[in-house]
Formats: structure tokens, sequence, C-alpha cells
């Protein structure tokens, strides 16, 4: 048995992980397995996850953009280290958006359209812009149209640490400073359930409250078919569907995914077990303990959001492994966990000395590769991965043709201590500049390692006053 | 009044010559300088009033014998003050939601409310808002004679909107001009149905008269004229609270300004925003007329750009503050004055001693680059043109109505003091009676 999960979770991730083919025959085998073992709305690992689009190719010689409208807006990025995440990396590359799309990734040198907005990068590195899967603070609550301060200094901080998205909470959010202009990708909701040791009752009715929903929906599919022969067939009674009713049902038809925050291999084990039962998706949070048995969570098909600087404590009384690992997010990783990094505190704290707030989310996915995650599984965990659980991986999370050009240009690897984003640009727009921004302008000014900073660095400088 | 005026005279033309009485009437103010608000500085300068209207300004006039004359050869007279904005000594609770209606007529006890304080720090006009957030009334204006009972310059001159929340900011525009909307629907509706009404009466008069015909070709031509006349079209009434809106909506001429009052400059955006939600709204200019607060004002050099850009009229309480987090000084109303806005000086407290202290602040205005001229007219000329009073108050120009002050020196002088006020021609106030 265990042999055979152990298969499974491996054809999974050799399925995904290399750009191997997917082999028909192979696949059916892995299916047939988990149907054999599950019920029919279980999914696994990363397969149930849809297929990015296909790569388009990256020009390789030197390609002439046609100019049409003279109204289109583009922006040129010359000579800088591509990184796009999904499609590989181009030295010396050329990235062209165009009206706040990327337009064109090429691995050399490309001439630019006319009036197009040139930002020479010779030594930087391009990155998509980085998604905070939680944040508090950095934009509005709700529909950040009608409730963001435009002017907020925790969303140029949040810029500045390379955020250009983030979850609010209620709705998928871009940082853009002094404009209400295009702010929300889409709204996304996770459903919250309570299946806690505490609370023996609570998770009797919760699985009082599957059982019935369940057996409701198998109604449905029962009156689907009566429907065919007798039109006149009535639908089962669905008014009582509310609540946690409603919750549940989001669930099993799979609207929704379950949002919860377990550190005790205990309590992942128990909702694991909840969510293979029933056959929903489900997202820990926190995961602390998750390296214990990685594979609970890659057999349920879990994603976690994690924070690899958190650190929880061993347990004594128990005579069995617990607290929280370094290697944790790299055995995960193994396990064919889809990962998401995030910091312990979710708002910029303290202008970010503390370290462990947003100001420093490639800092927290950095702390990952210490632990063994490969350097680019820790990027795609702070870009492409809470992007595709945000439901948002069609438009940012990725450098790739199509999408929003939503891209920060580091001076740097992004995951070294020493790298700073030089520019934020959010909407094919410069949303954040280092050396116009008074925050950290005074740090190694235009790159120059050994430049001294500056006499008045203190008080930090806003522009000079008219 | 103006009425009971002339009868007084014409009484008293009865009992005195008509030459002795036109003298009396005239009052002359003999001052050091004169700072006519027009640019023209005259020093010395003789300013001529009668009837409570300054009919002749300039030096060394010649001046009937029996003419009243204020001598005040060591002092400087100017235009009396005005004030854009203030709610002061009111009562009642505040205004919130969409009340555009309120005003402070029945807010304040005339007989309770502290003139003096007006008068004394030169405010020879000010206009009142209830208090509050949202639509929150609409504005008067007042001159400040303490002794007046009718003291009413013009009514229904503004409409603030005070802005607490962004959500709520959205909901307060949106309700305010859907329930404008459903006014105008509604007048709509009612005079479709009266002209159907019309059009079904005059088929059936037409009718009856084909009917009236056939039977009686000889009718009486009388019997006609006995028919009811056509009802005139009454539109029902629009509730008083949105009527100011509707006015928006409509592009009446007589519709008021808004004036909208922000505590941070993201308002502003959200203000843009909001107004381009609303259909009827959305291609009309950028509002323009903004309060500012007095404090920590510094962070608004991040819209400094877009409020000169829409040439804005901005409202803000002097004094120089800081940029957000540093201790870069930044003087947001000098920077916006020198862009090119309209500058009108609040006082920093809405109060007393902030009236009082206004002088000082002003001073520092022009330390931190605002024009003398601008700084001046910031709370002359400037606030009379907002208040649509510039016919009457700001300059000392024949014509307007003798509101004027007298200070022991340039408003910008360290030190510089009210003397007198004059309200119409009369002292009001006079600081050797103190």
């Amino acid at each position: 048995m265990i042999e055979i999960r152990k298969l499974t979770a491996l054809l999974a991730f050799v399925i995904v992980f290399t750009d191997l083919p997917v082999i028909p025959g192979g696949f059916s085998l892995t299916e047939s397995i988990s149907e054999a073992q599950d019920p029919p709305r279980r999914r696994r690992g990363r397969r149930g996850r849809p297929t990015p689009p296909p790569q388009p190719e990256p020009e390789q010689e030197e390609k002439e953009v046609v100019a049409s409208k003279s109204d289109d807006k583009y922006v040129v990025v010359k000579g800088a280290t591509i990184h796009t995440v999904t499609g590989g990396t181009h030295r010396n590359g050329t990235l062209i958006c165009k009206n706040g799309k990327i337009y064109q990734i090429s691995a050399g040198p490309v001439d630019a359209p006319e009036g197009a907005e040139i930002i020479e990068a010779e030594g930087h590195h391009v990155y998509p812009g980085l998604v905070a899967f939680r944040s508090s603070g950095l934009v509005g609550s709700g529909e950040a149209e009608k409730s963001q301060d435009p002017y907020d200094l925790d969303t140029t901080m949040g810029l500045a640490a390379g955020i250009t998205a983030t979850w609010n909470g209620s709705r998928v959010t871009k940082l853009v400073h002094g404009s209400l202009d295009d702010l929300t990708i889409r709204p996304k909701s996770f459903s919250s359930i309570n299946y806690s040791f505490r609370n023996p009752r609570g998770r009797k009715e919760l699985r009082q409250a599957f059982d019935r929903v369940q057996e409701h929906l198998r109604a449905l599919e029962r009156h689907a078919e009566e429907k065919k022969e007798d039109p006149e067939a009535k639908p089962p009674e669905d008014k009582w569907i509310k609540g946690i009713f409603a919750v549940v049902r989001s669930l099993l038809t799979g609207e929704s995914k379950a949002l919860v925050r377990a550190r005790t291999m205990a309590d992942i084990r128990e909702y694991s077990a909840l969510a293979r039962k029933y056959g929903f998706e489900i997202v820990f949070e926190g995961a602390e303990e998750g390296w214990i048995d990685p594979g609970v969570l890659s057999r349920t098909g879990a994603s976690a959001v994690i924070s690899p600087r958190a650190r929880v404590d061993a347990n004594n009384d128990l005579n069995r492994e617990s607290g929280s690992s370094i290697e944790n997010a790299k055995m995960l990783h193994d396990a064919g966990v889809p990962l998401v990094i995030i910091p312990q505190s979710t708002g910029i704290a303290l202008w970010g000395l503390a370290g462990r707030d947003l100001s420093h989310l490639p800092l927290e996915a950095a702390f990952a590769v210490r632990g063994g995650l490969p350097e680019q599984v820790a990027i795609e965990a702070i870009t492409i991965e809470p992007a595709r659980l945000l439901g948002v991986a069609d438009r940012v999370g990725s450098l790739e043709v199509g999408k929003d050009a939503d891209f920060i240009i580091t001076d740097g690897d992004l995951l070294s201590y020493m790298t700073l984003v030089r520019w934020a640009i959010v909407n094919g727009k410069v949303q954040y500049d280092k050396e116009k921004e008074g925050i950290l302008d005074h740090i190694r000014p235009d790159g120059d390692l050994d430049a001294p900073p500056p006499a008045d660095h203190w008080p930090r400088r806003l522009g000079d006053p008219l | 009044m103006k009425l009971s005026q002339f009868s007084l005279v014409l009484a008293l033309l009865c009992l005195a010559s008509a030459e002795t009485l036109a003298n009396e009437r005239v009052t002359v103010i003999r001052a050091g300088t004169v700072v006519t608000g027009t640019g023209e500085t005259l020093s010395p300068g003789e300013v001529v009033i009668e009837d409570g209207k300054i009919t002749l300004v300039g030096s060394q006039l010649e001046i009937p014998d029996n003419a009243k004359i204020i001598d005040a050869r060591n002092q400087t007279l100017m235009p009396g003050l005005v004030l854009a904005k203030t709610s002061q000594g009111l009562l009642g609770s505040r205004v919130s939601g969409v009340s555009c209606d309120q005003t402070v007529l029945n807010r304040w006890v005339n007989s309770e409310m502290d003139w003096e304080a007006f008068v004394e720090a030169g405010f020879v006009a000010a206009a009142f808002i209830p208090a509050g957030s949202g639509f929150h009334g609409q504005a008067i204006v007042v001159h400040t004679d303490p002794n007046a009972e009718d003291r009413i310059l013009r009514e229904s001159v503004y409409l603030p909107l005070t802005v607490t929340g962004y959500s709520s900011l959205h909901r307060t525009i949106q309700k305010a001009f859907d329930g404008a909307r459903g006014e105008i629907e509604k007048v709509k509706k009612a005079r479709e149905k009266w002209e159907k009404e019309q059009e079904e009466a005059k088929k059936k008069a037409e009718e009856e008269k084909k009917k009236a015909s056939e039977k009686d070709a000889k009718a009486d031509s009388k019997e006609e004229k006995k028919k009811e006349e056509p009802k005139e079209f009454k539109a029902p009434e629009i509730r008083p609270s949105l009527k100011p809106l509707v006015d928006i909506l409509e592009e009446k001429s007589s519709a008021m300004p808004m004036m909208v009052t922000v505590v941070n400059p993201g308002a502003i955006l959200h203000v843009d925003t909001a107004l381009a939600d609303v259909k009827e709204l959305s291609d009309r200019d950028p509002q323009a007329v903004f309060a500012l607060p007095g404090s920590r004002n510094g962070a608004f050099h991040k819209v400094v750009d877009q409020l000169i850009d829409r040439k804005a009229t901005v409202l803000i309480p002097p004094g120089l503050s800081a940029l957000p987090d540093t201790l870069v000084r930044y003087h947001t109303p000098a920077a916006l004055s020198r862009g090119g806005c309209q500058v009108i000086t609040l006082p920093r407290s809405d109060n007393a001693s902030g009236m009082r202290d206004l002088p000082g602040y002003l001073a520092e205005q022009v330390r931190y680059g605002m024009s003398k001229e601008d700084a001046i007219a910031s709370l002359t000329t400037a606030p009379a043109k907002f208040l649509g009073l510039e016919e009457r108050l700001g300059t000392i120009e024949e014509g307007k109505d003798a509101h004027l002050i007298l200070l022991n020196g340039s408003l910008l002088d360290p030190g510089v003091r009210v003397m007198k006020t004059m309200i119409s021609g009369e002292v009001v106030w006079d600081r050797e009676d103190r």
C-alpha cells in the first residue's frame, strides 16, 4: 500500500517537475490507482492544477518590433538577466511591455519601438513581481478601488520589497502608488473550517455536515439523471444549505479550497484525513511540523503556505519527532507539495528592522534555500505558486507574453541578502524607483558597492521641497 | 432694512435741511496707508464712505466740512478679513449623511454668539456651515457686526462635503447622487403623466366637441369657453436635502459649488473616482475646491501638482509641516500658492484664539515662499471671490461695502493688531474702548 502511494507521489512529481511530455499510459495508471483507493472527487498532488499555457519560444534573433498605433505605450527593459520563472532565464535579454501587458521577451537585444520608455538595466535582474499570499496594510481592504490610501507608505514599502500583488482577505490586489486604477485582479476567497481536537462536538457536527451535503449532492446527480426521462422531476430541497452547510458545499463542489492553520503533525493528519475522506482541496498555513511526514500532505493533494523561519520548540513529552525544522520546505517540496512562502508577520513592521515581515519576503524564501530547497523552487514559492493558489496565475506570477507587465528589476540575485529592488513596475508603469523614493536610496546608491552613504542620509529625503 | 432707512431719511428730511444731512451721512477715514487690495497702496490715503458704501478712494481729497472724520494717520486701512469656513459657537449635534438643506440658521442664538471675537480679529464676514460629515449642509455668509439683527449677506453659497473614510465617501457620494437622480426621475415621470393626461383631455374635448357639433351644430360658442382651463403642470416637490445635488446634476447656473474637506491626500483621488462613478458627472471638470487640514499637511506634497493642474481653490490653515516620516520642512500653502492655486487662509483652530493668532502665521506663509499680495489676498479677495461676494467685499474700491479694518501696521508685521473694525461704515469695534 505504502509502496503504491509513494509511487503515485513520485509519478505525479515526475510528471510536473520534468518537462517530459505526459505519457497517457502512465497518467491513467496513477489515475486508476487513485480511483481504487479514494472517493472520486479526490485530487492528488500537483496533477489537479491546471497546466500552465504552452510557453512561446523566446525570440533568439534581433527582431524589429512593428510600432503600430502611436498611442500605444511601450516600456522596454534592456540588457538585464530576465528570470521568467516558468520559461527559463535569458542573459542580456530584452523585455517589452505594451499597454501594461508583456508584449515580447527576447534573449538578445531588440530595437525598441518608437517613443518607448526605456529602462537601461544592464547588470540587473528582472523577476516577475512577487506575490504575497497574505498581507495586512499593504492594500485597502475589500474592494481596494474604494478603500485604499493611494499614498500609503506601506504600499511603497511593499513595492520596495518587490511585492506587486497580494491577497487582502477577499480580493487579489495589485500594489499601485498614487492611483486608484486597475488595482483588483479578481476576488478570491477560501473556506475556513475548524476541525480542532479541542472541540469534539464541533468535529462531529462538521463531519455530519459533510455527510449531509454529500448526500444532497448525490441526490442532485440522481435528479439530473431522472430529469432526462421525466422533465417534471423535482430537484432536492436545498433551502437548508446555509452557514456551515454552504461552506461545506463550496468545498465539496470544488468552488473553494479550505484554508486551515495547522502547526502540529497531529493537526495536519486530522485535516488531511478529513480532506481525503470527503475529497476537497485543502491549503495548510504554517505546517511547521509538516517535515515529519510530508507524504500526508502530498497524498492529500494539499498545498502549504509556510514560513521557513518560523520556529516551534520540540515537545519533549512526546516520544516521537516534533518541532520545526530548517528542512521543512525542502522535505515538503521533495514530497511534491506545492509551496508558498510568506514571512510570519504579514505587514510592514518596524521599517523592516525586525527582518521577518513582508519587507523581507525574498529573504524568507532564501532561508528555505539554506535548508535545501532548490533556488528555482524558492523563487516559484514567492511568485507563480501563490499566484496559482490565489487563482491569478493567468495574469501575474511569471514573465510570459500576454501576462500583466508586473515585474521587478533588482540589482542582484533575488535571494541574496544584498539585493535591493531598483525598480518595481506594475501595469507597465514604474511604481517604485529606489533612487527617487527616500526609503532605501542612501544604501549603495546607483548600485555602487563602495559608495559612502550620503552625508545627509538622516533625515531621509523625499525629494527636494518645492 | 433699506426701506426703513429710507423712510427714516424722509422723516429727517422734514426736520433738517437736505445739505446738512448729506454731509452728516458722509464718513471720511484719513489713514496713514490705505491697502486697497487692488494692487494699489496709498500713503497717505482717504476713503469716503456714504450710506455704508465706499464712494471715493484717493489722497488729498476735498472733504465737506460737516463730514465725520476718522483720523488714523498712523494706522493702516485695509479691507476687512473674510472667513471662508467656520462652525464656531453652533448648537445642536453634528450633521451626517446626505443633508444638503441644513444651514446654521437654527443652530445659533444670535445674542449668544461671540461676534466680538470675529471683529476683534478683523473678520467682517464669515461663511457658516453646520459641523458634520458627508453632505452636511450648505454655507451662508454673514457679516459680523455684533449689534446687527439682519446679518445675512448671501445664502446657499457652497456645499460642504466632509470625508471621514474612503469607503464611506464612496457610499455617501453614490447614495447622494442616486437619490438626486431618483428625484429627477420623479419629476420626469410626473411630467410625462401630466402630458399624457393633457393629451387625453384634449382628445376627449375634441370628441365631445364633435359630438356636440353633430348633435347641435348651432350650439352656443359660449359653452365652449366654460370648459376647464388646461391644468398647469405642478412638479412634485424635490426633497430639500437633495435639491442642491439635483441642481448640480442638471447643471443649473444656481448650483452651489462643492467644497470637499479632506484629511489626507488619498481622499482627493477617491473624490475624483467617486464623482467619476456618477455617470452625469464623469466628463465634467474634476472637483476643484478642497479644504486641507492644518497639521501634518506635508503629506499633501504628493497631490500639490494635481491641485495646481486643476487650478484648485484650496482652503488651508497656515503652518509649516514636514514631509511624512522625515524632518524635511515643507510649506503646503506656499507651494500651492506659488503653483497658481487660489489659496484661502483659514485659522489654525476654529475659535477666537485661532482667529486672533492668524496675522503671525500669515507672515510665516510669506517667509516660506508665498508672495505678500497672495498672503493678504488669501484673507480678503480670494475668500470674497469664492463666496461669490467679490462685488461687495475684499477690496477698497468705489461701490463696495465699507467693511474695513484699521491696523497699527501692515497685516504682515509682527505684533500687528486690529485697532478698529468697521462694518457698513460704522465702527463696531474699537481697541481704544477696551
